[in-house]
């Protein structure tokens, strides 16, 4: 079996969607954990709190994880070395599907982390009002939404005929 | 991409829960209604300080286990030392002003290679505390030892001697160390890139500046001696003042009635004619300067809220020793009261 160059497209489409979301969620709960660790040591009772807020950037990785796997079902990755065979014109779809999630997953999940950490300064004054910080982090979650709609949509729609 | 978030994350945090710790007026009312020291001292329990009988030893561990707390937390080691710069000049001027004092009366100066004897320098005089050891400071004071000496002391001490030797008066050394210190402080300000920090330095050498104006003319000074006191990094500038020198000291009132400090001279100037005195705009001028530091509370990644909490700490600390000995020599509530100036919480 010869691999075209749009299966390797496809396969870096998948890449993206997997890798770059995950980088700004490792990146914006790296950041609340630092601001975490903070409170903590001063007021380990925190400990909870905080960690609501510390998830909150995770989920733009989840979300290209789940892009990545419904693009490796279409591509038929889980066949164990028989991938369909994609031509460059499909492979190229596939990036661009990837792109919404891979992008806007990447940096919003780093603005997302900077809003949780600075909302930690909440939970270490306000305890009762840690819901209000929770709120404006949750905020920056609906463009991470709103790419993953797009990806998934877009992922539905790739015409696959695949190489003859 | 977030190097800076995450540089001051941890300690922005940290600080912030430090905050909740500072003590309110409720608690400094309480101390108020205190009939003793001993009385004053118990509503400290619970608390960051740790209360014993001698509360001059309490507020000034106090003080040293902030700074040692800060600077174990800060990003940067140079945060923290450039206050801790302060108190090395102060001691410094202590110092020095002792040796002379000493050899003016025949005698050697303070002790050299160890800590100062507390019957030739009152202990309470010098701050237990800075970036230098108080032994470094004696030795170069008193030995010419100046090898363990950091540069920007080094040079101020050795300024400092020469304009003594000029006019042979001790109130030089205090102007020069001032502004020895003042102009550290907003180089390493701006070094730093702390525009926070370099703003609320210029606000507190202008009201400084306009206080020893004040000062000087009831004083009834000359022009030198005004320039001699002057404190560098302000915005209002020297000519300014020396424009209005001969003129009462309202005049200075008009001269900066476009500045952010008008309606604080203004007031202080009414003060000072009902009663002679200046503690009224001293007491504006602190409370001003609180809060401009108090900006730095809503600061979510940056130095500003470590400088305001250390800043707040300090007053902290000058209002209980207001407190703590008001109530030692049995000054009335109100009187006591008058004098405490605000909480950064």
């Amino acid at each position: 079996m010869e691999l075209t160059v749009g299966t390797i497209l496809g396969f870096l489409g998948i890449a993206l969607a997997v890798a770059l979301p995950g980088v700004g969620s490792a990146i914006g709960v790296g950041l609340v954990g630092t601001a975490g660790s903070g409170v903590v040591t001063e007021d380990p009772d925190k400990f909870g709190q905080i960690l609501l807020l510390q998830v909150i950037p995770g989920t733009q990785g989840i979300y290209g994880l789940l892009s990545g796997l419904l693009l490796m079902g279409k591509l038929n990755v889980f066949s164990f070395g028989k991938p369909v065979l994609l031509t460059i014109p499909e492979g190229a779809l596939v990036v661009m599907a990837a792109l919404p999630i891979a992008i806007v997953g990447w940096f919003s999940a780093i603005h997302q982390g900077k809003v949780a950490a600075a909302g930690v300064g909440v939970a270490a004054k306000r305890p009762e009002e840690l819901g209000k910080a929770v709120t404006f982090a949750a905020m920056v979650e609906t463009y991470a939404v709103l790419a993953f709609l797009a990806t998934l949509l877009l992922i539905f729609g790739i015409p696959i005929k695949g190489v003859a | 991409m977030v190097e800076f978030e995450s540089k001051y994350a941890y300690s922005v945090a940290r600080t912030r829960v430090l905050e909740t710790r500072l003590l309110d007026w409720g608690r400094l009312e309480r101390m108020l209604d205190a009939a003793d020291v001993e009385e004053a001292l118990k509503v400290l329990q619970e608390s960051d300080y740790s209360v014993g009988f001698d509360y001059e030893a309490m507020l000034s561990n106090e003080l040293k286990r902030v700074y040692a707390l800060l600077s174990e937390m800060a990003p940067d080691p140079r945060l923290v030392r450039m206050f801790l710069v302060r108190y090395d000049f102060h001691n410094l001027k202590v110092l020095l002003k002792a040796r002379l004092l000493w050899e003016g009366a025949g005698r050697g100066g303070v002790d050299a290679g160890q800590a100062p004897r507390s019957d030739r320098v009152p202990k309470r005089a010098l701050f237990d505390i800075g970036s230098v050891k108080l032994e470094t400071l004696a030795r170069a004071v008193n030995e010419g030892e100046v090898r363990d000496l950091p540069e920007p002391h080094r040079a101020a001490l050795q300024r400092a001697l020469a304009a003594y030797e000029e006019t042979r008066d001790p109130v030089t050394i205090d102007n020069v160390l001032d502004r020895e210190a003042y102009s550290f402080m907003c180089a390493e300000a701006a070094g730093q890139g702390i525009d926070f920090l370099v703003d609320y330095l210029a606000r507190q050498a202008d009201l400084i500046n306009i206080a020893t104006f004040i000062r000087s003319k009831q004083m009834g000074k000359d022009r030198s001696s005004f320039t001699e006191a002057f404190l560098p990094c302000g915005r209002l500038e020297l000519s300014k003042f020396l424009d209005v020198y001969d003129r009462p000291p309202e005049a200075i009132a008009d001269e900066f009635a476009g500045s952010d400090y008008a309606p604080i001279i203004e007031d202080g100037l009414k003060h000072l004619a009902a009663d002679g005195s200046l503690s009224y705009f001293e007491k504006a001028r602190d409370i001003y300067l609180l809060n401009y530091l108090k900006k730095a509370k809503y600061v979510a990644f940056g130095p500003e809220p470590l400088i305001g909490y250390l800043l707040a700490k300090e007053n902290e600390i000058r209002m209980l020793r207001i407190i703590l000995v008001g109530k030692a020599n049995g000054l009335t509530r109100e009187t006591i009261k008058e004098r405490l100036r605000d909480v950064y919480v």
